[in-house]
């Protein structure tokens, strides 16, 4: 009687998980809408709530930061985050800034109150950053068969351009940096 | 109706040999490991004060949809509890790797890992999607039977027999059933997903991959010397995706299927740069595999590696 007991509530439980693994990824869904408030708590508190979209729907341009580090009018350093190529040993930390861009995608002034304050904390002598967001297409099949370079920037495009300042008093953006 | 309950019984909670879950927690547990050193060496961007993103913004700023109701990376405000909290778990990576560390230890470990992935959600990428579904159903299951390192026991970490030995445990079998379930719901979706974007459809998709240099780790431009290919496996990874969920439980095929996967994986790990996210995905078709066809395998693993007693 115990066993059959234990069974079925864990068979609620089989169910139920099932349910938000299934509905969780497919956010949109009227059904994932519908039950959102049962089962987003639940997935949230056990890092379950994720979208499987590796690659998809299309494998997505290259994006890149560009900044230039300014004091009183004066050009401290230049530079891209993340860098053009990886200058870690290991892959993962260029992949993990890598990502760390990509979240401009998600969250509103993402570039101005987290990216831009974390380039200031490099620069401690900067007063301002002078920051353009970039998206980059790979070259076509054709245009690499008639000698074009993977290495080529030409095809960029520039997403938005912007004055930060260090000071967050400066700035309009709220929080920032 | 009986025999749907009985169906769903021998499904759910029917004995199982507990190898196979022993020895992913083995290379699940390493893997982990080298996860969190890496990250730990680039602690100062990941997880500092100083770092890209604060405490008070990892608060503030984090989207809605990842918010938990328990807030489990408050313990992490300062830079030193967060480096005594990352040594703790890199311990208790290890007790569960060795088999130190049992059902009830893994929970704890789990909610340590979930502390630091929700401290900086902003650099979470492929692996660590996975890795919290696979760490979450390892905390089901019973895996300390097996592959459990004594240093000071003769018997060491070799299996006692080659066949199968089954264990009732309900939990033991509802983790190995979860990772299966939740392997072919990743591949379904992923193949899903990839099948609304034009690339995927045109058989250019793994060229604008191969052709991002930010992506890449070399230049692959020689590609383009073989089109044809580029859009044969662009199809194949879409199609192999997409039925993995069918196709993987047919057994004749089953090696086909894991195979192709591997090979993909190692593909995507060695030019991609994704080797952590090619790793987790490939050690969970353990679960797919016979525990004793695992034995096997381990027991030929370890008679190489053990040294021979020196004859005279």
């Amino acid at each position: 009687m115990t066993r059959t007991r234990t069974r079925t509530w864990l068979s609620v439980f089989i169910v139920f998980h099932l349910a938000v693994v299934l509905l969780i990824p497919n956010e949109s869904s009227y059904l994932t809408q519908y039950f959102r408030p049962l089962i987003a708590p639940y997935a949230t508190t056990l890092g379950l709530a994720r979208a499987w979209q590796f690659f998809s729907p299309d494998p997505g341009p290259s994006v890149y930061l560009e900044y230039i580090a300014m004091k009183d009018g004066t050009k401290l350093d230049a530079g891209f985050f993340p860098p053009l190529q990886n200058p870690f040993w290991l892959r993962d930390p260029y992949n993990r800034r890598t990502a760390a861009l990509r979240m401009t995608f998600k969250v509103p002034d993402y570039v101005q109150t987290v990216v831009v304050p974390y380039l200031c904390r490099q620069y401690p002598a900067a007063t301002l950053m002078n920051v353009s967001l970039w998206i980059g297409g790979p070259p076509s099949l054709e245009e690499v068969e008639k000698g074009g370079s993977l290495r080529d920037h030409s095809r960029r495009e520039m997403l938005k351009t912007d004055v930060v300042f260090c000071d967050p008093a400066k700035n309009p953006v709220k929080g920032a940096p | 109706m009986r025999k749907l309950v009985l169906a769903w019984n021998r499904f759910w909670f029917a004995p199982v040999d507990p190898f196979g879950l022993a020895l992913f927690r083995v290379v699940f547990g390493a893997g982990m490991f080298a996860v969190y050193f890496v990250r730990l060496l680039d602690f100062g961007f990941m997880f500092s004060e100083k770092g890209i993103l604060s405490y008070a913004q990892s608060v503030k700023l984090m989207p809605e949809m990842y918010r938990p109701v328990i807030p489990w990376h408050w313990v992490l405000q300062n830079d030193g509890v967060t480096g005594a909290l990352a040594a703790l778990l890199l311990l208790g990576l290890a007790g569960i790797t060795v088999g130190w560390i049992g059902r009830r230890g893994t929970w704890l470990v789990f909610i340590l890992h979930l502390c630091f992935q929700n401290r900086n959600w902003a650099v979470v990428y492929g692996p660590d999607l996975v890795v919290t579904f696979w760490f979450f159903y390892l905390c089901f299951a019973r895996t300390t039977e097996h592959l459990v390192w004594r240093p000071y026991s003769r018997r060491g970490a070799r299996p006692a027999s080659l066949v199968n030995h089954p264990i009732q445990d309900v939990g033991t079998r509802m983790s190995l059933r979860f990772f299966q379930l939740q392997l072919c719901i990743i591949y379904a979706y992923s193949g899903l997903e990839k099948a609304k974007g034009v690339p995927w459809w045109q058989g250019d998709a793994l060229w604008i991959t191969f052709a991002n240099t930010q992506l890449t780790t070399a230049d692959y431009s020689f590609i383009h010397h073989i089109p044809a290919v580029l859009a044969v496996l662009t199809f194949a990874t879409l199609l192999w995706e997409v039925y993995f969920v069918c196709l993987v439980w047919i057994r004749p095929l089953r090696k086909y299927v894991l195979g192709f996967g591997v090979l993909l994986h190692l593909g995507i790990g060695v030019s991609v740069g994704l080797g952590f996210f090619s790793y987790f995905m490939i050690i969970t078709y353990l679960h797919f595999l016979d525990p004793s066809q695992l034995k096997r395998g381990w027991r030929l693993v370890t008679d190489r590696v053990r040294p021979r007693p020196r004859t005279a």
